[in-house]
């Protein structure tokens, strides 16, 4: 069964919102049209990661370079730092396989839901 | 002394002995231009000190004033039959060391030169590194098949310190390294760049040696936290500015940079290898950012590309401990068998060995630093062939 989450307006862009969902703290992201949805948990140390700062960071690059990117659609965990991609929940570099657990919002007309969760 | 042929077995390697000046700097002079010579007081007429008496030479190593072990610096059975200072005299290594102890290759690693990072006159030290070098050669390296060189350079001059590299690892075979004396800079810092460059072109490892100067001049390594007051203090944390020097390298990205470079990391340390290599990949997951050229948790770094010697050998209360600290180090990988002769704290190395895990024995003994240092270190030689300037 789906959960009615809210409105579309009721979500700014570029931020996650935070919703209690059936006991559960879940965070939705939004990227202007799209919808990330996932469980305010860190897999590192079970900090309400969706309460971080969303950001962007630096790339990848040569020793003594730095390339930013990811604008905005990175999180960084208030507890110990660790960056998600927020549209993957995948670690950024990646610095451990532990991932965000993603959860799939459904946009319908003026509405968002979480849908039943299955494994994405 | 019978040449060893190419398929000689190499059993044992020693990845630190030091081979010390007899007289001092002024063996050095026969090495040194005539310039040079009368610069550091060799030349006649000899230099005078204050007080009127003739000096042999004005030029001094820097060197600890503060710092002696009561034991003395050097094992006591050391010392040549005619005299001179322990490890001043090949044969006496070969009869005393290499021969007892089944020494197949033994590295040799210039006491005499460890203060040179703290010189402030950069050409000096330059011109003692190359002098050095020469002497090393013709004393020790053609004087038995055995020995290996390790190619001194003064990090004052990087530019002059990689063509010094260049100088001697295509003159002969029997350099395997550079010994890289430290500044006060750490190695991480781009000004020991084209040091790097050179070795990873002529595929040796870069080497680092505690110093015995640590903290002790402004120009040389900073000590953390203040001045200790003893020996015992220095001796034990000596290793600490050789951790900082490691995260340096890594997290400055030198190994991104220079992808082939190989670091032996000699004497300074391995019980604090583990917290290190674990504070780093914990860090490089909350702080990637700020050295985003840092694309492999840093241990794996560490793994492909350094190396430690085995002395002092850790010696925790209980053999359950070293097993378990061999095995935190992936010590088949990582770990070179180090005696330091001739110094009071050596290592033997049949009882260093036994208390290395048995799957794990042949690594440390042989296997690791033959193919770390490749072929200069297996081949026969170096004498007589390809020594000639």
């Amino acid at each position: 069964m789906r959960e009615r989450l809210g409105e579309v307006s009721d979500f700014r862009d570029g931020e996650i919102t935070v919703r209690e969902v059936g006991g559960r703290s879940v965070g939705v992201f939004r990227d202007g049209e799209s919808f990330y949805g996932m469980l305010n948990i860190c897999p590192h140390r079970g900090a309400p990661v969706c309460e971080g700062v969303v950001t962007g960071t630096m790339l990848p690059s040569p020793p003594g370079e730095y390339v930013y990117g990811l604008d905005g659609l990175v999180v960084r965990c208030p507890w110990h730092g660790w960056e998600f991609d927020l549209r993957s929940g995948e670690s950024i570099g990646p610095v451990d396989k532990r991932k965000l657990t993603m959860l799939p919002v459904e946009v319908e007309g003026d509405a968002v839901y979480l849908a039943p969760r299955r494994r994405i | 002394m019978p040449a060893a042929t190419a398929t000689t077995e190499i059993r044992r390697v020693d990845c630190d002995i030091h081979p010390i000046l007899r007289s001092g700097l002024r063996d050095l002079a026969p090495h040194l231009t005539d310039d040079w010579r009368a610069r550091f007081g060799m030349a006649k007429p000899l230099a005078t000190d204050q007080f009127g008496a003739a000096r042999e030479a004005t030029v001094e190593m820097p060197r600890s004033p503060f710092y002696f072990p009561t034991p003395g610096a050097f094992r006591k059975d050391a010392v040549p039959p005619d005299g001179g200072p322990p490890a001043s005299d090949p044969a006496h290594v070969v009869a005393h060391h290499l021969e007892p102890n089944e020494i197949d290759r033994g590295l040799l690693l210039g006491q005499n030169m460890f203060g040179l990072g703290a010189f402030v006159q950069p050409g000096y030290a330059t011109a003692l590194a190359s002098a050095f070098n020469d002497w090393l050669e013709a004393t020790w390296l053609e004087a038995d098949q055995r020995f290996r060189g390790t190619i001194v350079v003064a990090p004052q001059e990087p530019e002059r310190a990689a063509a010094e590299v260049r100088r001697c690892a295509e003159r002969s075979q029997a350099w395997v390294a550079v010994m890289l004396p430290l500044r006060n800079a750490l190695m991480g810092e781009a000004a020991y760049h084209p040091i790097y460059a050179e070795a990873e072109r002529q595929g040796i490892p870069i080497g680092v040696h505690i110093s015995g100067i640590e903290g002790v001049f402004p120009s040389a390594p900073p000590m953390p936290g203040g001045i200790p007051a003893t020996y015992f203090e220095v001796k034990s944390t000596y290793t600490t500015v050789y951790q900082a020097n490691l995260a340096s390298m890594v997290i400055r990205g030198v190994f991104e940079q220079f992808p082939n470079l190989k670091l032996v990391m000699t004497e300074c340390g391995i019980g604090w290898l583990p917290e290190l290599l674990w504070r780093m990949d914990t860090n490089w997951k909350a702080l990637r950012d700020e050295a985003p050229w840092v694309k492999r948790p840093p241990s794996e770094y560490v793994f492909d590309h350094v190396r430690f010697t085995s002395q002092p050998f850790v010696e925790p209360p209980t053999a359950k401990q070293v097993r378990d600290f061999c095995e935190m180090i992936q010590v088949e990988r990582t770990l070179m068998f180090a005696s330091d002769y001739p110094h009071y704290d050596f290592d033997d190395p049949t009882r260093t060995l036994a208390q290395i895990p048995k799957p794990a024995r042949r690594a440390v003994e042989a296997e690791t630093a033959l193919d770390f240092f490749g072929e200069r270190l297996r081949r026969p030689g170096p004498v007589a062939a390809g020594a000639e300037a």
